[in-house]
């Protein structure tokens, strides 16, 4: 395999993923083609010092991540935006684990659950608990694969509001306040 | 299995990279857990009156392979390129300094230097790099090397000198897929049948074939196994070392010496450990410095192997 077909593989097994990657971060699907390769052409400079194995994605996806958060350093607005930002900017912050930090977000969609309309509560429980597909789930109870994406839009929008607050009160918590919600 | 509370977590570009490694694992494990997966991040996305599209990856492929991967070497005129070669030439006859001939193949840009006779050859790169090629060596080298790298392909044994130029890595290519990666410094690289050594004075060195990636620092020995398929590091202990004790515990210098000589000191007398020395050592070996802490605490030492037991009734 010479070089050109090392770097042509690794681009076709993790674009998708690091264009979706750097997407979640920065916001803007051009942006993230831009981060991403960019990336790819840091590899493919340095290609002869990285070899492909799974050594390699890990690098892949730090990069992207640190390319990602520089981008959004630039816009110091967005740094309010972006918990993870912040949390790179202000090292003496005390961290929540990452695990804390997502057992605080179990617990607050548990909460929420009880101000779900029933289907609507029914349709989340079985993607979240099950991991039901929506067409599996429409399947199950009887109703259109389109309610039940209907049904979910309505309940990840009710998440996404407390996620925000969540944040905010996080940031009080740790006496950051300068950083709000990005969820 | 992955959260969900963790996949919520990436779509809000939360996610830590070994996070988003584990999320996207996820979704591309199965077609279902995929289908799940982007559906999920729809409603995602809908729910924040947002949107999502993945790039074409093949577009994005060409894109990146016609503006990057694409060669861009130094093109020159023939003729040209013809009197440089030969001017080259002319300038590393001279210093070549014992036997060892020149083959110009006028088709490609490539020379190359078969070391002959019984003595080593030196070859001056371009770059300043100087190779010491042992006989019946050869290395083939480029008449002019690329923006990107400096690339030579080396057969049998050589010491090299490579000139630094950080932005420009020096990439030696050996048999046996083997390749390795400099930037700056000097090291010699020994062709066996049953294993390729480079032994790193100085700077690091990148050693690796296409599986595996094997660093070398300042002092080690790299070892390639052919037939293991294997890379080795062997570490060896420099002979010398500079130390500044004031006032330091016999404990504290102990392990300061073990850990730079890579030894075993060990005080027999537990008293010991709590004597105070002071004294400045430049470059001095091992001996020398045991032979001045015996001397100044009226001590005796042994030296098995590794291992170095030091005996005293106390501090005077």
């Amino acid at each position: 395999m010479n070089n050109e077909d090392q770097i042509e593989t690794l681009f076709n097994a993790h674009y998708e993923a690091l264009h979706r990657y750097a997407f979640t971060i920065v916001k803007d699907a051009d942006e993230a083609k831009d981060i991403v390769q960019s990336v790819f052409l840091n590899v493919w400079e340095k290609r002869q010092a990285i070899s492909i194995n799974t050594s390699a994605k890990s690098y892949l996806f730090r990069s992207v991540y640190n390319q990602s958060i520089n981008h959004l350093k630039k816009d110091a607005a967005r740094i309010q935006q972006n918990a993870l930002l912040a949390r790179e900017m202000i090292p003496e912050t005390p961290e929540h684990s990452e695990e804390e930090t997502q057992e605080l977000i179990k617990q607050k969609i548990n909460n929420i659950l009880d101000q779900l309309p029933p289907q609507c509560r029914q349709v989340f429980v079985k993607s979240r608990a099950e991991r039901k597909k929506y067409t599996e789930i429409a399947a199950e109870m009887g109703i259109a694969v389109k309610t039940v994406e209907a049904h979910m839009t309505h309940a990840l929008k009710l998440i996404r509001k407390i996620l925000r607050v969540l944040v905010v009160v996080l940031c009080l918590i740790t006496d950051l306040n300068i950083c709000y919600g990005g969820f | 299995m992955v959260d969900f509370e963790l996949l919520l977590k990436y779509f809000s570009g939360q996610a830590v990279p070994e996070e988003a490694m584990q999320v996207e694992d996820f979704a591309a494990a199965a077609p279902d857990q995929y289908a799940y997966f982007k559906s999920l991040h729809e409603s995602w996305m809908a729910a924040g009156g947002e949107h999502y599209e993945l790039p074409d990856v093949r577009k994005e492929w060409e894109l990146f392979r016609q503006k990057h991967v694409i060669h861009k070497v130094i093109q020159k005129p023939v003729h040209d390129t013809l009197f440089k070669r030969v001017g080259i030439a002319a300038a590393l006859l001279l210093l070549v300094a014992l036997p060892g001939y020149f083959l110009l193949n006028p088709r490609t840009d490539q020379q190359k230097l078969v070391a002959a006779g019984t003595a080593d050859s030196l070859l001056l790169l371009k770059d300043g790099t100087r190779v010491t090629l042992s006989p019946h060596a050869t290395l083939s080298y480029p008449g002019m090397f690329t923006e990107v790298s400096r690339e030579v392909t080396l057969s049998g044994d050589a010491f090299f000198e490579v000139s630094a130029h950080p932005e420009l890595p020096f990439i030696i290519h050996l048999p046996h897929e083997l390749q390795v990666y400099v930037t700056g410094t000097s090291f010699t690289i020994r062709q066996r049948p049953a294993e390729v050594v480079i032994d790193l004075k100085e700077g690091h060195v990148l050693f690796f074939n296409p599986t595996d990636t094997l660093r070398l620092t300042a002092g080690n020995t790299g070892s390639y196994l052919v037939t293991k398929k294997t890379f080795l590091l062997q570490q060896i202990a420099p002979l010398t070392g500079s130390f500044n004790f004031t006032n330091a515990s016999l404990e504290a210098v102990a392990r300061q010496l073990n850990q730079h000589f890579q030894v075993h000191i060990q005080l027999q007398n537990a008293a010991l450990a709590h004597c105070q020395f002071s004294a400045g050592f430049e470059g001095q070996t091992l001996n020398e410095i045991l032979e001045a802490i015996s001397a100044t605490f009226n001590l005796n030492y042994t030296i098995e192997n590794k291992n170095i037991y030091i005996n005293g009734t106390a501090c005077h």
